[in-house]
């Protein structure tokens, strides 16, 4: 298990380097970084705009450039000896151990080109926004799924399953965006009884994470609450709905497929309980690939609410990735896209580890 | 005894019959493919064809009447409403716009299944270190998020000077053609260890006839069903990107475009302009889906998933 | 053959005393895309406390369908089951699955063809053998648990012990199957059936277990119904013998009489089919055609297109089980020039002759 584990994280490092490799190669190829727009200023000399391009390092060849902005290298020295921090230990490490504090490895992400402000401290700002919706929706989502999924399979082929698989079809099939434009035009245009977006009622309440917010929270927690709840309830109904309803479909698909599998027979052949023949062992089987799925939930946590969050102006990671791009604000994308695939490397790695965990026929 | 003689007359036709020509007669026999093909169908029909029996053209103003802010809705001259301030003819956008989403549509999905049959043909087929290679590539591009990349990777392509639609096509081609990669891969191995395969292989046909005789065939099944989801994938997303601006031109009908145009009228009652398009990528993504879940089911009839 | 010799029971079966289990006409059809479908037709058979039954055909007679409607494990939705099945006089067809449940696994005990699949994947032997001491006697976990590991002793696993915590997928196919025996043994029943439960095992073992199955049984006094289509494993375990085709027995005795001289075609052709009934040094008998399916099965007798005794009168009516003189039943209208030999057949009369088995 240890050893399973072991190799799994070592490929998940194998493949942030590779994706970090990506986006590196994506960013490069993008124009209008602060050296192009130095570059583009009149008012600079050749000798000023030099010295800027050495002074980022931008002199140096690529792979070097990457090997420092990655943190891997020492910005202040070339060669082999730039792989060796000050306290004489690779520079990769953390730095505590290696004394090298650049580079997104030792958690330097940079500042952003639009307002210079720290970009972890951005996207902490956002990350929290997307946490409230997406861990409120992944909660309701998954259990409606499992409940959804294992009711409509234990009653296949009933006028009730018909009617269930039917809508969970068809809903399946909408984009989420679509959806999203469809609860805003049915509960807040015509019925008014949503807010049609964003996070707080403007009127009421200062913006979300600012240190006002805070106050006001403290001050009136109940109202604030609320505020937040009504805000709450058409992006996460959109999410659940469309989320629900494909994973309803395939809890329902293995829970048929679980009822027809012999070692149910068997347990029925054994005059158990229904309960126990259900639960321990039509359900317990049935679930364990869902179960796995569990690990795939983890991005969708920093960054799977992107249309939903766009279609009502949720200030969170999706919203602060549009307007990173309308203003092609590389340090922050590249963070975004970073974290991003680690959060899905994780992920996976969560997914194959509970497999084995849950399947005791996954060999180690 | 005429039962017994009906039966094997069944089953001798049905040996008779290609593996193709069983999967087109359970496509058809069921409910799913025939109606996705014919809603399909009608929206390529009104798309096409729409232009010709429309009496006015896209940019056409109604009459050059006071300055109206909000459009109309639904009448007899102009079926979908009119757009609000410049007053276009909603079904006009939206068969225009049409055309440009579904040649989006299909053809982002015939470059990213054509690049991820051939990288999933090579790497099954040859194995070894490039399949390696090969594979983890797969996994550093499903690492990233892929709606995130898209946004990102389509922005810089416009801020290299990419125009148009050929942008948004390129950016789908290139994030999208790693599922099928993997899964023609899959096939690719399996069916090298298959029985018949090995046989050609001791009865000494060229690798190559394997290939295209044997192999090919057998493994394009996925592909086929993969194709229809590949196209609704990319008609979805060009309309999200679009209506965030980083897709087509603003200056191009597509259905994104509309949303985004009519995003802000929706809120004042304008529920027309953005109904109209909304549906139409609904009925597209809903009739696709229905097609390849279909095909799913004709192709790989014991329930195979992969 | 010393089945009687390790069976006493078995001399009592015809005693006016009520059987174990009597199946009369059973009949069994399934729903299906093609219309309802009779798959098995007018089975009738008894079993008696300690005896073992074994029922005989190929894939596609009927057999283990019959089984298994015994204690009703066919789909509800699909299967329509007609009949009477009784069980020490308790009548089982009609019963809710609630009334059926201290019967399953508590009175009948089922042992499936494949341990792998037939076992939980997830859950370990220990705890899958003690969930049926739980649900037929009245103790706790801990102690079913125990009991448990002493089942898993009786059907001679070593280190039951250590077995008990292991999952299906670590023991070896011999182990899995003894461990389903333990499972079907732990609920003490008095009735056994057993669906070609050596089947799926290699050649090597499956002698092992026919004969652990046979005296675990044996040694209860409990009755084994065994679902088979190997001809060796019946003569090496079974008091008597029913044969089925196309969802009809089409003869039944003594399970030694009916292998050594086979009164139906279907039977005949069967045991002489195999190469250890067959006589020595002549070519092995082979039944041309296939086993037709429930939509077309012929009017008539249902082997007749196959037979080689058939003629135009087997084609008209289904033939009724008649009795020979030893007690035996059997399904054809020309028993008696088969067995003379007198029989002209469309085929030259095979290399069958009594005294094959001599």
């Amino acid at each position: 298990m240890i050893k399973y584990a072991l190799r799994r994280i070592a490929l998940g490092i194998g493949i942030m380097l590779g994706s970090s490799v990506l986006i590196y190669a994506l960013i490069l190829a993008a124009p209008g970084g602060p050296e192009q727009k130095f570059a583009e200023n009149p008012k600079y000399t050749q000798e000023q705009k030099e010295g800027y391009l050495i002074s980022l390092g931008l002199d140096k060849p690529v792979p070097v450039q990457y090997c420092r902005w990655l943190g891997a290298c020492r910005r202040d020295k070339d060669g082999l000896d730039a792989l060796v921090g000050p306290t004489g230990l690779p520079t990769f490490l953390p730095s505590e151990i290696s004394g090298i504090y650049t580079g997104i490895l030792h958690g330097e992400l940079g500042y952003s080109y639009a307002n210079g402000e720290n970009v972890g401290d951005l996207i902490a700002a956002a990350a929290l926004p997307t946490l409230i919706l997406a861990g409120l929706s992944i909660v309701i989502w998954l259990s409606l799924a499992v409940l959804l999924g294992v009711w409509t399979g234990l009653r296949a082929g009933t006028r009730f399953d018909n009617a269930v698989t039917t809508v969970t079809y068809v809903s399946s099939t909408f984009p989420t965006f679509i959806l999203g434009f469809m609860m805003i035009w049915i509960f807040a245009v015509t019925l008014g009884i949503t807010p049609v977006s964003g996070m707080t009622d403007g009127r009421l309440s200062p913006a979300f994470g600012s240190d006002a917010y805070w106050q006001y929270m403290a001050a009136a927690p109940l109202t604030a609450i609320i505020d937040l709840a009504r805000h709450l309830i058409l992006p996460v109904s959109t999410l659940v709905i469309i989320s629900v309803a494909g994973d309803s479909r395939y809890v329902r698909a293995s829970v048929i497929d679980a009822l027809s599998a012999e070692h149910v027979r068997t347990a029925r052949a054994k005059g158990l309980s229904s309960r126990r023949v259900i639960f321990r062992h039509t359900l317990r089987t049935a679930l364990v690939p869902f179960a796995t799925n569990l690990g795939l939930a983890f991005p969708f946590l920093f960054g799977g609410a992107l249309i939903t969050e766009t279609i009502f102006s949720w200030p969170g990671v999706g919203r602060l990735t549009l307007l990173a791009t309308n203003g092609l604000d590389y340090p922050v994308l590249m963070a975004i896209l970073l974290i991003g695939s680690l959060m899905v490397v994780i992920g996976n790695l969560i997914s194959d580890l509970l497999y084995a965990v849950l399947d005791p026929r996954v060999r180690l | 005894m005429t039962a017994a003689a009906r039966a094997t007359k069944a089953t001798k036709a049905q040996k008779a019959e290609s593996p193709w020509t069983q999967a087109r007669r359970r496509f058809f026999a069921g409910r799913q493919g025939p109606w996705g093909l014919a809603i399909l169908g009608f929206i390529f029909f009104l798309v096409i064809v729409g232009p010709v029996f429309a009496p006015y053209h896209v940019g056409e103003i109604p009459k050059p009447s006071e300055f109206v802010f909000l459009g109309r809705g639904p009448s007899a001259e102009h079926i979908f409403g009119e757009t609000a301030q410049l007053q276009l003819d909603v079904f006009m956008l939206v068969v225009n716009g049409g055309r440009a989403s579904l040649f989006i549509g299909f053809a982002a999905a015939v470059g990213s299944i054509t690049i991820g049959t051939l990288v999933g043909i090579i790497a099954g087929y040859f194995g070894g270190r490039l399949d390696s290679f090969l594979m983890r590539v797969v996994d550093v591009f499903l690492a990233i998020p892929s709606l995130f990349v898209i946004i990102v990777g389509a922005k810089i392509l416009s801020a290299l000077g990419g125009t148009g639609l050929q942008t948004v096509i390129i950016v789908f081609i290139v994030f999208g053609w790693m599922g099928i990669a993997r899964l023609v891969r899959g096939q690719v191995l399996a069916l090298r260890e298959m029985e018949f395969i090995e046989a050609a292989r001791a009865l000494g046909v060229r690798p190559i006839r394997i290939a295209i005789r044997h192999v090919l065939p057998n493994a394009i099944g996925p592909v086929v069903v993969s194709f229809p989801f590949a196209v609704g994938g990319a008609i979805i997303g060009e309309a999200f990107i679009s209506y965030l601006g980083f897709g087509v031109s603003a200056l191009t009908p597509t259905w994104g475009n509309m949303l985004s145009n009519a995003e802000d009228f929706l809120l004042q009652g304008n529920w027309w302009w953005l109904g109209f398009p909304g549906l139409f990528i609904i009925m597209t993504s809903l009739s696709v889906n229905m097609i390849g879940d279909a095909l799913r089911e004709s192709l790989e009839p014991e329930g195979r998933r992969s | 053959m010393s089945a009687a010799k390790k069976s006493p029971v078995s001399a009592r079966v015809s005693t006016s005393s009520a059987p174990l289990l009597a199946v009369k006409d059973l009949a069994i059809s399934f729903r299906t895309s093609r219309g309802i479908l009779k798959v098995v037709d007018g089975v009738s058979f008894d079993l008696a406390a300690g005896e073992c039954l074994a029922i005989v055909g190929e894939s596609g007679s009927g057999k283990t369908v019959s089984a298994m409607a015994i204690i009703s494990l066919l789909s509800r939705k699909q299967a329509i089951i007609e009949g009477s099945i009784k069980f020490k006089g308790r009548e089982l067809v009609g019963l809710s699955e609630d009334e059926l449940r201290p019967i399953r696994g508590g009175g009948i005990g089922v042992i499936f063809q494949e341990p792998l699949s037939a076992l939980n994947p997830v859950t370990t032997i220990g705890e899958q053998i003690a969930e049926v001491i739980v649900a037929h006697r009245k103790l706790s976990w801990k102690e079913a648990h125990k009991l448990a590991i002493g089942y898993l002793e009786q059907v001679e696993i070593s280190q039951p012990d250590q077995r008990a915590k292991q999952y299906p997928h670590q023991l070896s196919g011999g182990m899995r199957q003894r461990a389903m025996i333990a499972m079907a043994l732990s609920g003490e029943p008095s009735m056994i059936i057993a669906d070609e439960p050596t089947t799926a095992l290699d050649v090597t073992i499956q002698a092992q277990v026919l004969d652990l199955l046979r005296r675990t049984t044996t040694e209860r006094g409990a009755a084994l119904l065994l679902i088979t289509h190997d001809l060796g494993v019946v003569a090496e375990t079974a008091d008597r013998i029913a044969v089925m085709y196309a969802g009809q027995i089409v003869e039944t005795g003594k399970a030694a009489n009916v292998l050594r001289e086979p009164a139906s075609p279907y039977t005949r052709d069967l045991v002489t089919s195999i190469p250890s009934f067959a006589a020595r040094g002549k070519k092995l008998n082979t039944i041309t055609g296939m086993v037709p399916s429930p939509d077309a099965f012929p009017a008539g007798c249902r082997f007749a297109p196959r037979c080689r005794y058939a003629i135009t009168a087997c084609t008209t009516a289904v033939p009724p089980l008649e009795p020979l003189k030893d007690g035996r039943l059997v399904r054809c209208i020309r028993t008696k020039e088969v067995l003379d030999g007198t029989a002209a057949g469309k085929r030259t009369s095979p290399a069958t002759k009594k005294g094959a088995t001599r």
